[in-house]
């Protein structure tokens, strides 16, 4: 029995990964098919635009020619005027009069564009001329935009486990050590061991698993423990209303959860484990909490690896370029003030980008919940201050 | 002429008699350091200096998280002043669940005028700009794309008021505050 049981168990766990693996993949490939869709059909509009020499591109023809020719030989003279009338000139310049649409419409360069768009990079070295193409980009963007927050909250939620996991096993080791060095010097090993290797169990189930209760949850997260007493008590309290608002959400998938605890359904549990998965989304996130310096540094790691190899192919970036271009496409900002000379390369960079943009969309949420508790101190001391000399008055 | 056009490019900061918009005096760097934080990135103005561009960065980084607590904010503001308003119309008509409702459905509407429908009129009239052009360049502003092919107050032949800015400057703001409630309702009834 437990020869043929085996086969059986292999067969059961290679399902268990294909179905955890496929919500992932069925995001990241459809955020896939819709940037190919987009740069087919951009290409398609952009590309065949015709491009006729309208007026005001003679004009501006004809200024540059009389300009030149009528610059005397005399060069200091000359600088004053020319600059004077280029710059008057070169005001009534169109990009689109000196670009050849099926060159920078093609395929690559459509795909680029539709990148820059649903990532809200927008940098702006390319963009729709036409009616059809500026009305597309609209359509596209309102669709594709929603999709890739979801692909990116999607991701973040496995790189917070990851990110959590470490700095919890790099907790675990500086306690350890601490440990060591404590228990050396006053002799209670048990007892510090078996403490700390608790306190840190909890620490790692809140970070991690589904909390069993808020107040414990709460009380063993680092952040909290920095705030005052005072704080803690109006903390719990408005998290437990929270919690039962809630409530009557979770009791639409705790019917779910009824009817896989049912032997006959076993067949149909995978799939309700894939449809709890996906109301699981972004609960990862929330729950993250690692200190938020920690997360900078990640950043400016992470970039500087980008900004080393960059150089390689764009022979006009030197590193200090390349970091603050790095920088400004992963908060998608995007100016567009420095060209590529490759931007094909740079799409193949393209997980780096998505990776990349789930670390910093990690550390500005970090950043906003203690900007918020930053507030929440400041507010609540300015507050005291007020009540305490009121106290005076009743004497 | 490729040569000469890049040249007019990198020269444009050094000549004056540009708009205010597209010099480093205080209106055009409080427009620049706002499309910064918004995470639009015209990109009509940037940073050149590596001192300017690394103070750009940390600027960058304490800007973003407060601008997307700031949007929060308004949005809870703005939920609650809806919401505030459904309860004072479900007591005077006695309505109950329709109230809330109509009350979404009421705000949604007025918001989407404000912000998406009537903002172009006062760019065709201010930039010149026709009436899709003024609503495709606020889309664009909104979805924090920001592409840069359309930027208010870059026109060196027209003048503009002095409120122009600052009214824009609010649009920006209150209008992203909004889209990020839309998204967050919209995900909420995907649910």
């Amino acid at each position: 029995m437990a020869l043929t049981s085996q086969p059986l168990q292999g067969k059961k766990r290679c399902k268990k990964i294909f179905w955890a693996v496929f919500p992932h993949a069925c995001f990241i490939l459809s955020l896939v098919i819709y940037a190919f869709l987009g740069a087919l059909m951009f290409s398609h509009i952009e590309g065949n635009r015709k491009v006729n020499s309208s007026e005001a591109y003679r004009n501006f023809l004809q200024g540059l020619w009389s300009i030149s020719k009528n610059l005397s030989d005399n060069m200091t003279e000359n600088e004053e005027v020319f600059k004077e009338k280029i710059y008057n000139l070169l005001g009534t310049f169109e990009q689109e009069w000196f670009v050849d649409p099926k060159k920078i419409w093609n395929f690559f360069g459509s795909l680029f564009f539709c990148c820059t768009v649903f990532t809200t990079v927008g940098y702006g070295n390319t963009y729709p001329i036409t009616r059809a193409g500026k009305y597309l980009c609209m359509l596209y963007a309102l669709f594709g935009i929603p999709l890739m927050f979801l692909v990116l909250t999607d991701m973040g939620d496995i790189l917070a486990t990851v990110l959590s996991k470490c700095y919890n096993e790099y907790r675990k080791v500086q306690s350890k050590i601490l440990d060591s060095k404590l228990c050396s010097v006053f002799m209670c090993k048990k007892e510090s061991e078996t403490k700390s290797r608790r306190s840190l169990l909890m620490k790692s189930k809140a970070v991690i698993n589904e909390p069993l209760s808020i107040v414990e949850v709460l009380k063993s997260q680092s952040a909290f423990k920095r705030k005052p007493i005072q704080y803690r008590n109006a903390e719990i309290f408005e998290m437990l209303i929270a919690r039962e608002k809630e409530n009557t959400k979770l009791s639409r998938t705790k019917s779910i959860e009824r009817w896989s605890s049912c032997p006959e359904l076993e067949r149909g549990k995978t799939m309700t484990s894939v449809i709890e998965n996906f109301d699981k989304i972004g609960k990862e996130l929330e729950k993250l909490d690692v200190p938020i310096l920690l997360m900078i540094l990640v950043i400016f790691v992470y970039i500087s690896c980008a900004a080393a190899i960059l150089p390689k192919w764009e022979t006009n970036l030197d590193f200090q370029e390349a970091f603050y271009f790095c920088f400004i496409t992963l908060t998608t900002i995007g100016f567009g003030d420095t060209q590529l000379q490759h931007p094909r390369f740079f799409l193949f960079l393209s997980l780096y980008i998505i990776i990349g943009m789930e670390i910093v969309f990690i550390a500005f949420k970090l950043g906003q919940d203690r900007l918020i508790a930053f507030y929440k101190k400041v507010i609540s001391f300015c507050g005291d201050k007020k009540i305490a000399p009121k106290k005076i008055y009743p004497k | 002429l490729q040569d000469i056009i890049q040249a007019y490019k990198s020269g444009i900061t050094l000549q004056g008699n540009s708009t205010s918009l597209g010099r480093w005096d205080f209106s055009g760097s409080f427009f620049f350091s706002i499309s910064t934080i918004t995470t639009i990135g015209y990109g009509n103005l940037s940073p050149s200096t590596a001192a300017g561009r690394i103070f750009c960065i940390f600027f960058a980084l304490f800007g973003i998280p407060l601008n997307l607590v700031l949007l929060n904010s308004i949005g809870q503001l703005m939920l609650s002043g809806v919401q505030h308003c459904a309860h004072h119309l479900e007591e005077k008509f006695h309505w109950q669940k329709k109230a809330t409702l109509l009350m979404r459905i009421c705000a949604l509407l007025t918001c989407l005028l404000l912000f998406l429908l009537l903002p172009p009129v006062l760019f065709s009239a201010k930039e010149g700009w026709s009436y899709e052009e003024g609503f495709y360049y606020s889309f664009i502003t909104l979805a924090t794309i920001g592409f840069g092919d359309y930027v208010i107050g870059m026109n060196p032949d027209r003048t503009y008021p002095g409120w122009y800015k600052n009214v824009v400057s609010l649009w920006i703001l209150f209008g992203m505050a909004w889209l990020a409630l839309v998204i967050k309702f919209c995900i909420n009834l995907l649910e």
